[in-house]
């Protein structure tokens, strides 16, 4: 619930805007500009890293649409963001397709993979669901794995996969991708938003909320679980897709159930049913093992074996869960707005009304 | 004849929940459904509805026979249902209620909506006028941006009948729609119930409990228990019953 005076609406669309607050816009255009700005200011490193975040920010919206907007647990991100690395694979490899032609293939090839896995959500829901969804991950992980053993021979380390080009533009270093990137994480965002505030998003929240009700109101089930499946798979697909493009190199080992679950802490993390949650979800779990990374080099030599590092980091996905669960369990999103609530009612300090959702 | 339920029978394994159920709402009209407690009227509702399958026996609808159309399509077919809990969705404002409700009046799909700009946004501004005159309707103007979760136990149930005449039905079913009202809420919504009853002539199916209510504003009652009909009739008539008493109303 909004403040009374901002709530002062001249024609009906206004209660459909996304930034509702004057000094939201201004907030939004400040991020966006710094954004742009961004690449000058740090090392080619820290580019890197945000690429990193940019793409898999795609997938995270992606699982968001699905659990976060319409209630379907999924176990399998990890195998659709596969799918679309192995479709780019296959594609520029075996048949040499253009980057052009291989991201709408891997968006298809997604599509398709979500209508087959949205399949079982018809008949089940969460934990059986979740098992399903687990199921199929080693199914395609298999398909993979056989795959990269039989077809692509000399591929213990990989397969490598060229710089991707549109036109006469080459998407090439860190710099060039940094731009990509953002310019696609943009557009995402606004076709998710979009999609949330009209008709689709809200029979999926529907369904999320009380799928009886819905269904007594006309929503087709079938039609809309099966939607979300498809919308879901084809962005982490083609999420996947761009990792792997941004990468040069797949490996079936990088999709394993751990990514699958850093997927799901994103979100929970973020904040479930929270556009901005899946984008600061997906910042924050990508930055988090690089920057335990960077804490262990402040330690002595001796404690900074590798293997100790790494568990650290694994270790630490899973505090992250639990932690933000116990303690909030509306994820970043909520912090977010809890801080924006403090300065709305600066110099006030009311505790803040608890309007939540829950 | 907006619905004719004829022979309902509903079993479930050696329980038989409705038994032989026949039912018939003219044009506009009110009809009240009492009875005591397990006596199937929410399973009957559950029929018209879809929710049930029935185990024999028929529900036409305005010609139509929808004994086995899924609930959705039943929707479609104009049947509106308001839940004996309101069954809002708990994380939706108030408005994105009732623009679920409209949902089968509108047509934006996955692609126009996420696009937005253009057919999309033409037909949000459109549907959400038509929420305004919905939410003009039922007096809920300072609720239109609260989350369903906080609204007052009453205004929740309000918004459910709201939210079932957002998709425009033929037929409205009111699930005990004043249960668990106060005094002062349960006469507010007499008064809404009374304003769809002459101003929109909406024929309505309304399970009810308070005899007092029911007497004043329904047209006629039909009397359930354990699964049968009763009783059936004018108020005034279905009073004095000896059956109707027996079963429900008691003696002084």
């Amino acid at each position: 619930m909004s403040r009374t005076g901002y709530n002062l609406r001249t024609n009906y669309l206004e209660s459909n805007e996304v930034i509702r607050r004057p000094y939201q816009k201004v907030l939004v255009a400040m991020v966006l500009a710094v954004a742009v700005l961004l690449p000058a200011a740090t090392s080619t490193f820290f580019v890197h890293l945000l690429n990193l975040c940019f793409l898999s920010a795609i997938g995270a919206l992606g699982l968001m649409l699905l659990t976060g907007f319409c209630g379907q647990i999924s176990l399998g991100h990890a195998a659709f963001l596969a799918v679309g690395a192995f479709t780019t694979v296959i594609l520029t490899v075996h048949v040499g397709a253009p980057f052009v032609v291989v991201i709408p293939a891997a968006a298809v090839t997604g599509a398709v993979l979500g209508f087959i896995i949205g399949l079982p959500s018809l008949r089940f829901r969460g934990v059986y669901l979740a098992i399903i969804t687990l199921a199929m991950h080693y199914t395609v992980i298999f398909l993979a794995t056989s795959y990269q053993a039989n077809f692509a021979k000399s591929a213990s380390a990989g397969i490598t996969i060229p710089d991707p080009s549109i036109g006469p533009l080459v998407i090439k270093g860190e710099y060039t991708w940094y731009y990509f990137s953002l310019v696609l994480l943009t557009l995402v965002t606004i076709w998710c938003v979009n999609l949330i505030r009209t008709r689709p998003g809200r029979a999926w929240m529907a369904i999320r909320d009380r799928d009886i009700a819905a269904e007594a109101l006309g929503i087709n089930l079938t039609r809309y679980k099966l939607m979300a499946f498809m919308v879901s798979s084809t962005l982490a697909s083609v999420s996947g897709s761009l990792l792997a493009y941004y990468s040069n190199v797949v490996t079936v080992e990088t999709y394993t159930i751990d990514l699958a679950v850093i997927y799901v802490a994103m979100i929970i993390v973020g904040g479930m049913g929270s556009i901005l949650g899946a984008l600061m979800g997906a910042i924050f779990m990508t930055l988090l093992p690089f920057g335990i990374d960077g804490l262990f080099s402040y330690l002595p030599r001796e404690w900074r074996y590798g293997s100790t590092v790494f568990g650290v980091q694994v270790g630490a996905v899973g505090i992250c869960i639990i932690l933000f669960l116990l303690i909030e369990p509306k994820g970043l999103a909520e912090i977010w707005r809890r801080i924006e609530t403090y300065f709305d009612r600066w110099p006030f300090r009311y505790r803040p009304l608890d309007t939540t959702r829950h | 004849m907006p619905l004719e339920v004829q022979n309902l029978t509903l079993k479930f394994g050696g329980l038989t929940a409705l038994n032989g159920v026949n039912l018939s709402v003219g044009d506009g009209e009110l009809i009240a459904i009492v009875g005591p407690n397990g006596a199937g009227k929410t399973a009957l509702l559950n029929c018209i509805n879809g929710v049930y399958r029935p185990t024999s026996g028929r529900i036409v609808l305005n010609g139509q026979d929808i004994t086995t159309v899924p609930i959705d399509k039943i929707a479609l077919a104009g049947v509106g249902r308001a839940f004996q809990h309101a069954e809002l969705f708990p994380h939706m404002t108030v408005t994105e209620n009732l623009l679920v409700g409209r949902h089968l009046l509108m047509k934006t799909g996955v692609f126009s909506g996420a696009f937005y700009f253009g057919a999309a946004k033409r037909e949000e501004s459109i549907e959400r006028k038509a929420i305004e005159g919905i939410i003009d309707f039922f007096e809920l103007y300072q609720y239109r941006d609260v989350t369903a979760a906080n609204l007052p136990y009453g205004v929740q149930k309000l918004v459910g009948v709201a939210r079932a005449l957002a998709l425009q039905p033929k037929l409205l079913l009111l699930d005990e729609p004043s249960t668990g009202l106060t005094r002062e809420e349960k006469e507010n919504f007499a008064r809404f119930l009374l304003r769809i009853h002459h101003e929109l002539r909406l024929s309505m199916l309304w399970i009810e409990h308070d005899m007092q209510m029911v007497a004043d504003l329904a047209d006629r009652i039909v009397v359930l228990s354990y699964g049968e009909v009763i009783g059936e009739g004018p108020p005034e008539a279905v009073r004095k019953m000896p059956k109707v008493i027996e079963a429900y109303l008691g003696v002084d």
